[in-house]
Formats: structure tokens, C-alpha cells, sequence
């Protein structure tokens, strides 16, 4: 049996975004979690990059782990300067919410047991020429509409946070 | 075992984060694992189905953009709420937040 490089790069990567994923749960310390979010989602690019979708991974990388985690960072220095006494991150496991959780995964995976492909997924090989072409052509609305939402959701930040100044 | 049972797992995973979890922080952490379980999902099904579909991997990844922008502002939002609590009562504990009054 000899396993190709792609092989093995999909089951690293795989494993490193279930770790990191546990590991966003289980964590007590604000910093570990964020750490573990950004390895998670970086997998999760190299993912997106194995499967031939290299904008979308670079996109991945620069809004989540560039972007969103730093966002995440400043939000803690804000809103947790406990200092000495700053609370950990207190987790409340329990059976109902593991049964839950899991009646979900069911719920999404028996239905198309059968129709899920075995083994590592086939690359879908997109150019940025043709991303570009789809985004201002059949998905030009979709497009503006994300645009729309990104200034509505600056406009609630700015009024949401600027408002405790008075 | 393939990417769909991957984006499944995330999914779930974070759903029992978001169950479980007793902090603003946490629950929002969890979040964005379940909105990178569902992006992975939308990616993987249509690698899986790419023989009889009619849509070009350029839309699958303009889609996925799509995605990736609506997640980034979900999360400034979610942030921007936890600042302004954190503010205003002084925790972030969900289990202190139970009131609906400001």
C-alpha cells in the first residue's frame, strides 16, 4: 500500500483542526484558546489549499488568524483587566449537551452515509481569472450584499461600543 | 472518514462548546469552530459531488468568500457586544447574564 503525499498532508491537517478544536473547548486560559483557534483555522486553510481552492485558503488566513483573532485579542484586553483575579474559563460538561451535539453529527452524516466519498477528496482547482469572473459576474449581487453587510456590521460596532461613551 | 465527516465533527464540536461553555469568550471561540465546520462542509460536498454539478469550482470558492465575509462580521459584532457587556456589568459570564434588561 503506498500513501500518497496528499494522503498524509489531509490527515495531519485533519487532526490538527480536531485537536485544536478540542482543545478551544476544553481550555481554562484565555491565551491557549486563542492560540488553539488560530492553529485550528490555519489548518483548516491548509485544508481549503489541498483542496484547490488557494484564494479561499489565503482569504482564511488573512481574515481569521490576521483579522478575526486579532479582533479577539483586543476584545479580551477590554473586557477582562481582572488582573490577578481575572476568572478562568469555567466549562459546565454535561450529557445533555454531549447527547445534543452528537444527535447532530448523526443527524448530518447517516442520512448520506452512502454517498460520502472514502479517503482523501478530490481537488476542485480553481484560478483566481475564473473566481474574479464569478464574483462580478452571476454572483455580483451576492457580492454588494456582503459588502452591505460588512458596513452594517461596522455601523453596529461603531454604535454598539462607542455608545458607553457618553 | 472524508472531509464531510471532518466539517460534521467541527460542527458538533462546537455546538458543545456553545452548550457548554460558561464564558462570553468561550462561546464565541465555539462559534467560529462551528462557522469553520459549516465553510469546510459547503468546500467538502462540493469536492464530493463535483462529477454530476453544475457549479465551477470558481463559484464554490466565490461562495465560500461569501461565507468567509458574513463569519468575519458575525464575529466583529459578537466582539463589539462582548466589549459593551463586559463594560456594563463588569463579567462575562453567561451565567450572571441572564436578564434581558440592558
Amino acid at each position: 500500500m503506498n500513501v500518497s503525499v496528499e494522503t498524509i498532508a489531509f490527515w495531519f491537517l485533519a487532526t490538527t483542526v480536531v485537536l485544536g478544536a478540542v482543545v478551544v473547548l476544553t481550555t481554562r486560559e484565555v491565551m491557549r484558546l486563542i492560540v488553539a483557534l488560530g492553529v485550528a483555522l490555519l489548518a483548516l486553510a491548509g485544508l481549503f489549499g489541498l483542496l484547490g481552492l488557494g484564494f479561499l485558503a489565503v482569504s482564511e488566513i488573512f481574515l481569521y488568524v490576521g483579522g478575526v483573532l486579532v479582533v479577539f485579542l483586543f476584545a479580551i484586553m477590554l473586557a477582562r483587566r481582572g488582573g490577578e483575579g481575572a476568572p478562568e474559563l469555567a466549562t459546565r460538561h454535561g450529557v445533555w449537551p454531549a447527547l445534543v451535539s452528537l444527535g447532530v453529527f448523526a443527524a448530518i452524516v447517516v442520512p448520506m452515509w452512502s454517498a460520502i466519498p472514502r479517503g482523501v477528496p478530490s481537488p476542485l482547482a480553481s484560478d483566481v481569472t475564473s473566481l474574479a469572473a464569478a464574483l462580478l459576474g452571476p454572483l455580483l449581487p451576492q457580492f454588494e450584499i456582503a459588502g452591505i453587510v460588512l458596513l452594517a456590521a461596522l455601523a453596529a460596532v461603531v454604535a454598539v461600543v462607542g455608545s458607553e461613551r457618553r | 472518514m472524508s472531509a464531510v465527516v471532518l466539517a460534521a465533527a467541527l460542527l458538533s464540536l462546537g455546538l458543545y462548546g456553545v452548550l457548554t461553555r460558561r464564558d462570553l469568550i468561550a462561546v464565541l471561540a465555539s462559534i467560529e469552530v462551528m462557522i469553520a465546520g459549516s465553510l469546510l462542509m459547503l468546500v467538502a460536498l462540493a469536492s464530493a459531488t463535483r462529477a454530476g454539478n453544475a457549479a465551477s469550482p470558481a463559484t464554490v470558492e466565490a461562495v465560500g468568500l461569501l461565507v468567509l465575509v458574513v463569519a468575519a462580521a458575525e464575529a466583529a459584532v459578537g466582539l463589539a457586544l462582548l466589549v459593551a457587556v463586559a463594560r456594563r456589568r463588569g463579567t462575562t459570564a453567561v451565567d450572571e447574564l441572564t436578564e434581558v434588561r440592558g
